[in-house]
């Protein structure tokens, strides 16, 4: 188990950004935290902390995004421990019994996401410990204990999956579960703001809830929230039911985990199609250009895990387009109203637009599998990048075709605003990665920020800033020109920066 | 061995690489200087960090010479690069793929790449696939196969343009006896009509079987070149193996 824990720890070593990169972003964030931190612990210190019911009921939500965060991690982790094997081999060939491989496969599987979870909490529990309550250190044998739980759940699924789909599209699905399973609680969130009517009811019937006495100190419900709060019997509880659990995991799951684990081994490859003498030859035909976009376009949509993430990441934009939507409910007629939130709406596309062209482009240029190839081909770097880029913009055009078309339908003036905003996200997202590009692996897609800091803040910066302008620009503001003066100056000085480096 | 072609000295060269320098922390490539005929089979040997692939690398124009000059049948790698890789297949020991491609798509992009017309490249590809025994994992991707199979993807992929210069770095790593064989005689077949090959081993038996003339390098030097009789005699061990010429050239111990 110590091996495992030990390759875990290597794993987030190897994650993490570049060391001048690490301290801005450790800097940022702890700065940040620890002054929540400390204003929380200020307002304890005034009225002491003790269970209440609609306390209790925010911690045990808190808790549940937490597992469902983890159970995401913890069964893409396990899925890519089953078919990436590494040395789950020198595992399964040793003389210990199921149980135990199984214990320390989900051990070092729970390790991840306690470490990532128990470090991002710190920079909030340390001030809350020192400046307000020490009995919040009680989180950390929490988190623990769901941690083991969310490991031995990932792998559970993952045997689920394998049992109702079987060992090769278990790989696949597996993987987009494990993507929507992330998002899922964070989606379901957001419903107040995307049906502001139907949210409202649902808050008033989850306050009902709160207030019916479920959540009252003392009530089942209440126990994982008073656990986080230090008291002893609940906290006691938890961890031993946890690692209750955790154990009963390990001796059901034992054999078929190492059961499986042989059948993933010795998975048949995919089903495959012979193409008939016509289609190979059709597949010779065309010029380089199309050869290189129908490469680029075969590789990412064969990678639905590559996929998935990409586009996750452009979900997590959604909730500002929504808390726009609303804000703008306030004071205006009802034709006023519709522009504004038709503007909002262009915003957030805008913003999209940047958050997927960067990836995409990030996953086309920098994450290029055979690098030497294209680099010993007799076509020139230029026709190469041009290629790569279609490609990767390719998906964004059909993801936004029709939003866009819909749009214009509706307002000619907010489609067109949305049109450029969107194009020039995408081009300055390009841009930065052109100018900053730096081969890396296509499964580093997660830890790509990790190359770079500048380039990774600077992606987030401009398409807040380009949904910005374009949200203001299709609202007829004249204030669309700050945000495109400050895109166009940070284009400006990123293009600056990156001149030494184009030139070496 | 066979009997050594034409002298390289006389006519174009296939390659000529003079006063060749590449440095990194410290030189990789020290002065070299090669000349290699068309329709040679040169094999290229040295221990491990003599220069050989960074050498190679840069004939292939992935690397750019700190100074020095290369051709390839007249043409110069560093102001004419286009023209020059049209003419080369570089295939290096870490096959250059992709995963989620299948070989008949790797070998239908990579014929893009070189401008293959598609009549002509699907009937090379059946050829090459069928020769290298893939014929039947046409469609498979490559994420499913061995080394030895990615090995030989990557080979058809760099014989699919018909390069006039092919280099190989270690072809045969991964390959079972009879694979090797094939492969063998592949390269043969090619160099009999009329392509150059130039490839490295650690296989020495494979130099000694296959190759024209040996080159051994060390220190990024070329220490010592021609047929193996040439190179006994520059050993000063006449009817040594090429094992023994080599461990006594480099200064190893066996």
């Amino acid at each position: 188990m110590a091996h495992e824990v030990r390759l875990n720890l290597r794993a987030i070593q190897s994650a993490r950004p570049g060391r001048s990169g690490l301290r801005v972003i450790l800097g940022i964030t702890g700065l940040v935290s620890a002054m929540m931190g400390g204003i929380l612990a200020f307002s304890l210190t005034r009225s002491p902390m003790r269970e209440a019911p609609l306390l209790n009921a925010a911690l045990d939500c808190a808790l549940l995004v937490v597992f469902s965060l983890q159970l995401s991690q913890t069964l893409s982790a396990a899925i890519t421990a089953f078919f990436e094997r590494g040395d789950l081999d020198l595992l399964l060939s040793s003389p210990l019994p199921p149980h135990r491989v199984f214990a320390a496969r989900a051990l070092g599987v729970a390790t991840v996401p306690f470490l990532w979870f128990g470090a991002l909490a710190s920079f909030l529990l340390i001030p809350l410990a020192l400046f307000g309550d020490p009995r919040w250190l009680a989180v950390y044998p929490v988190l623990i204990g769901l941690s083991l739980v969310s490991g031995a759940a990932g792998i559970g699924l993952a045997l689920a999956l394998f049992r109702l789909l079987g060992a090769r599209r278990t790989r696949t699905v597996g993987q987009l579960f494990a993507g929507v399973l992330g998002a899922a609680i964070f989606l379901l969130s957001q419903i107040p703001n995307a049906m502001p009517a139907h949210g409202a009811a649902l808050l008033t019937r989850l306050r009902r809830w709160t207030e019916s006495g479920a959540f009252a100190p003392g009530a089942p419900l209440s126990w994982p929230a008073e656990a986080m709060m230090g008291r002893p019997a609940p906290l006691i509880g938890w961890v031993l039911g946890c690692g209750l659990v955790f154990l009963l995991a390990a001796r059901a799951f034992g054999r078929p985990f190492t059961r499986n684990a042989a059948v993933a081994a010795g998975a048949p490859p995919d089903r495959v199609r012979m193409p008939s003498p016509a289609a190979i030859r059709r597949g010779f035909g065309g010029g380089v250009f199309a050869h290189l976009v129908r490469k680029e376009l075969r590789l990412l949509v064969r990678d639905p895990t590559l996929l998935s993430q990409v586009l996750l990441r452009a979900l997590y934009l959604l909730p500002l387009g929504f808390s726009l939507f609303r804000a703008l409910g306030h004071g205006q007629d009802a034709q006023d109203l519709a522009r504004l939130r038709l503007a909002a709406i262009a915003g957030v596309m805008a913003g999209i637009a940047a958050q997927l062209a960067g990836s995409l482009i990030w996953i086309t240029l920098s994450g290029e599998d055979a690098p030497d190839l294209l680099a010993c081909a007799p076509v020139a770097g230029s026709r190469l990048r041009q290629a790569k880029l279609i490609a990767a913009l390719t998906p964004l055009l059909v993801l936004l075709a029709a939003p866009l078309i819909a749009m214009a339908l509706l307002s000619p003036w907010v489609g067109l605003c949305a049109l450029l905003g969107a194009t020039a996200a995408a081009v300055s997202a390009s841009l930065i990665n052109l100018w900053f590009e730096r081969p890396a692996p296509r499964r580093s897609f997660l830890n790509r920020g990790g190359g770079s800091t500048l380039v990774g803040v600077s992606e987030i910066m401009l398409s807040i800033i380009w949904g910005l302008a374009t949200g203001l620009a299709a609202a007829g503001s004249p204030g669309a020109f700050i945000p495109l003066a400050m895109a166009l100056m940070a284009m400006g000085a990123l293009f600056r920066g990156a001149r030494p480096r184009r030139a070496g | 061995m066979r009997p050594a072609p034409p002298p390289a000295s006389m006519g174009e060269a296939a390659l000529e690489i003079r006063g060749l320098r590449k440095a990194f922390d410290k030189p990789a490539v020290d002065g070299l200087d090669l000349r290699i005929a068309p329709g040679e089979f040169y094999a290229l040997l040295g221990p491990n960090g003599a220069g050989k692939t960074t050498t190679l690398r840069m004939v292939a124009g992935l690397l750019k010479p700190d100074a020095g000059s290369i051709r390839v049948f007249g043409v110069d790698v560093e102001t004419d690069s286009i023209a020059a890789k049209r003419l080369i297949a570089w295939a290096p020991d870490e096959p250059m793929l992709y995963d989620k491609l299948s070989p008949l798509e790797y070998l239908q992009f990579v014929a893009g790449l070189w401008g293959v017309g598609a009549a002509l490249a699907a009937e090379r590809a059946e050829t090459i696939l069928r020769e290298l025994d893939l014929w039947e994992a046409r469609a498979q991707r490559c994420e499913g196969f061995s080394r030895g199979m990615k090995q030989k993807v990557a080979l058809a992929g760099a014989l699919i343009h018909d390069p006039k210069l092919l280099i190989l770095d270690e072809p045969l790593t991964g390959l079972d006896a009879a694979m090797a064989r094939i492969v063998k005689d592949l390269l043969r077949a090619r160099v009999s009509s009329g392509a150059t090959v130039i490839l490295t081993t650690h296989i020495l038996d494979v130099a000694e079987r296959l190759a024209d003339r040996i080159g051994i390098i060390d220190h990024g030097r070329l220490l010592v070149e021609g047929a193996l009789d040439d190179l006994r005699a520059a050993a000063g061990e006449a009817g040594a193996t090429l094992e023994d010429v080599f461990l006594r050239l480099t200064g190893e111990t066996a």
